[in-house]
């Protein structure tokens, strides 16, 4: 859980030295422009000189993170908490400095202060966030103090606010204890949110961690059963093949028949077994050893019989294949699946002197695949529910022989498991499209 | 042919016999060896995934090391290929380690299976 928090940590520090640029920039423009449009009292050169102080910070704080995310160990949490602690340190004696040039408590910079705080109070723990506001107060009141007693002088910001009001004891202690109330407040606040939503992130965290884990159970105890059924499906389909061969002796007109609507029956079911096996195998990711191999020779291999079956039924076949594609890496076994199951769907659901078309083209490290075809298409309200376990066309005729509706759920699946995305588009009775992108190395992009 | 479940066993001694083949069905490992030295067949189908995990394996690196079989074809029938190691897979492949063993998923067709046969026993002969 600790490891997942460090990218969140590492964006907060980019983010805290992104806001650091933006505030030396204001700093600059502003201190200027109060100088020299407004013609208010401020320390110009002390001010210029902190915001260089305070650029340099910025870009010591750019190395220090660089070096902490260059490898990342089980230190870099606590380093990158490290390089938080230092750089609100650094940043409150910048701004009580700052603040002492720019009219001590007079000054509306005063509220920068909370920012610190804020920031604090979400990183670390309740009393690290208190200490931080402690350590603010304690800062403010040290240069409040020592100018209101002329240990150290006084830069008035003459033409803003009144100048003597750093001398007046009640408003330095009047100010001083709204100041230390407004504090108090706000880093109880932010804290509670961040708590809160930290809190609410981790459950949400666990939750998956746990639902992942139930639906791995589930696959498990799916694979298990679906085994046993296979095995018994298996002895009923040779025991009625003893009958139905006649082996054991002539059967008459209706033994036949019912001898044979067994068979046909048992057979359904076994194939849905086995789809139903090989889908939730591929869901618990047994069989996704990948290597190497050259696609076109998988592509000529798959496509030959879908040639035979399309030539049959006399259906026009075009394949297209870039000639630049050469090895890919992935699960040969499913890659060759996956094709023959969409070239072969598309051969079933298309009517007789139709036309089917495979393209495969090259697309920076990846390869798209379409399988198109002018079959009876797919209505437009199902076209979201393909993919799903047990789906069936509605509008697919009678007379062809439905498989066991997992067919297009191991499609996906096997794109899935090879990081890639597959898509369908369709005009009801016209044509239908699958498409599908492929990572040429799906290891690398993960 | 030995194979644990007996139904399967029985309606494939069934098939096969009606090809003409003499079968003798066995549905326990043990019995196994027993058969092997009384008939002498020419020809063995087993079952890989009997009532242990290894049973048919172990059973088959057995029979394979004694020098009277090293040559018998043997047809493997397995419901878990994919779920084998793949040094094991590969073991079962190999000509020299395994020689005529024919590695087949279950469930296997009848009609495929006597094809096998005949082939294996063709190739056999010639031997």
């Amino acid at each position: 859980m600790e490891k997942k928090l460090i990218p969140a940590h590492i964006l907060f520090v980019k983010w805290f030295i992104r806001i650091r640029w933006f505030a030396v920039f204001i700093l600059i423009i502003s201190n200027y422009i109060v100088k020299h449009l407004f013609n208010i009292s401020i320390q110009e050169i002390p001010v210029y000189i902190l915001s260089v102080i305070l650029f340099a910070l910025n870009v010591l704080h750019t190395i220090i993170l660089r070096r902490i995310t260059k490898k990342e160990s089980s230190k870099t949490i606590s380093k990158i908490k490290q390089e938080i602690h230092f750089q609100i340190l650094t940043d409150l004696i910048i701004l009580t400095l700052i603040l002492h040039y720019s009219g001590g408590i007079e000054s509306p910079l005063i509220l920068f202060y909370f920012l610190h705080m804020i920031i604090a109070s979400s990183i670390f723990s309740t009393l690290g966030s208190y200490l931080y506001a402690t350590y603010a107060l304690l800062l403010a009141a040290l240069l409040a103090s020592l100018e209101c007693y002329s240990v150290i002088p006084h830069y008035p910001l003459e033409g803003f606010v009144s100048h003597e009001l750093y001398k007046n004891t009640l408003f330095v202690f009047g100010t001083g204890f709204v100041f230390t109330c407004t504090s108090i407040l706000v880093v109880s606040l932010s804290h509670m949110i961040v708590s809160r939503s930290i809190k609410i992130e981790e459950t949400y965290v666990k939750t998956n961690l746990e639902l992942e884990n139930k639906d791995k159970l589930k696959n498990e105890y799916v694979l298990r059963v679906t085994h046993d059924i296979k095995g018994h499906v298996a002895a009923i389909l040779s025991c009625i093949e003893v009958i139905r061969s006649k082996i054991a002796g002539p059967l008459n007109e209706v033994q036949e028949e019912f001898a044979n609507r067994v068979f046909e029956r048992t057979e359904l079911l076994s194939s849905f077994v086995k789809n139903l096996l090989n889908l939730t195998k591929k869901r618990l990711k047994h069989d996704s050893e990948f290597e190497e191999f050259l696609l076109k020779g998988l592509i000529n291999k798959v496509v030959m019989p879908v040639q035979i079956l399309a030539r049959d039924r006399s259906i026009d076949f075009n394949i297209y294949v870039d000639n630049s594609i050469q090895m890919i890496t992935g699960n040969p076994l499913a890659i060759e699946e996956l094709y023959s199951n969409l070239l072969l769907n598309a051969v079933k659901y298309t009517p007789p002197h139709g036309n089917i078309a495979l393209t495969i083209r090259d697309h920076y490290n990846h390869i798209t695949t379409e399988i198109s075809d002018s079959g009876i298409g797919i209505p437009k309200e199902e076209l979201s529910k393909v993919f799903d376990e047990f789906y069936r066309g509605t509008n697919v005729p009678k007379d062809i022989k439905t498989g066991s509706g997992l067919g297009l759920s191991i499609v996906k699946q096997i794109v899935e498991n090879h990081n890639g995305s597959i898509w369908v588009s369709s005009e009801l009775g016209v044509w239908t499209k699958f498409t599908f992108i492929l990572p040429i190395n799906p290891t690398i992009i993960s | 042919m030995i194979d644990d479940d007996e139904d399967l066993l029985r309606s494939f001694q069934v098939i096969l016999e009606s090809f003409g083949f003499d079968v003798t069905a066995c549905n326990e490992g043990k019995n196994g060896f027993i058969i092997l030295k009384k008939d002498k067949p020419d020809l063995l189908v087993l079952d890989v995934m009997m009532s242990t995990k290894l049973e048919g394996y172990d059973m088959l690196r057995v029979i394979k090391n004694e020098p009277e079989y090293k040559n018998m074809p043997i047809i493997l029938l397995t419901g878990m290929r994919d779920q084998l190691e793949i040094d094991l897979l590969s073991a079962l492949e190999d000509e020299s380690l395994f020689p005529n063993v024919s590695l087949q998923d279950k469930p296997i067709d009848p009609r495929t299976l006597v094809e096998l046969i005949r082939d294996m026993l063709k190739g056999h002969d010639k031997v």
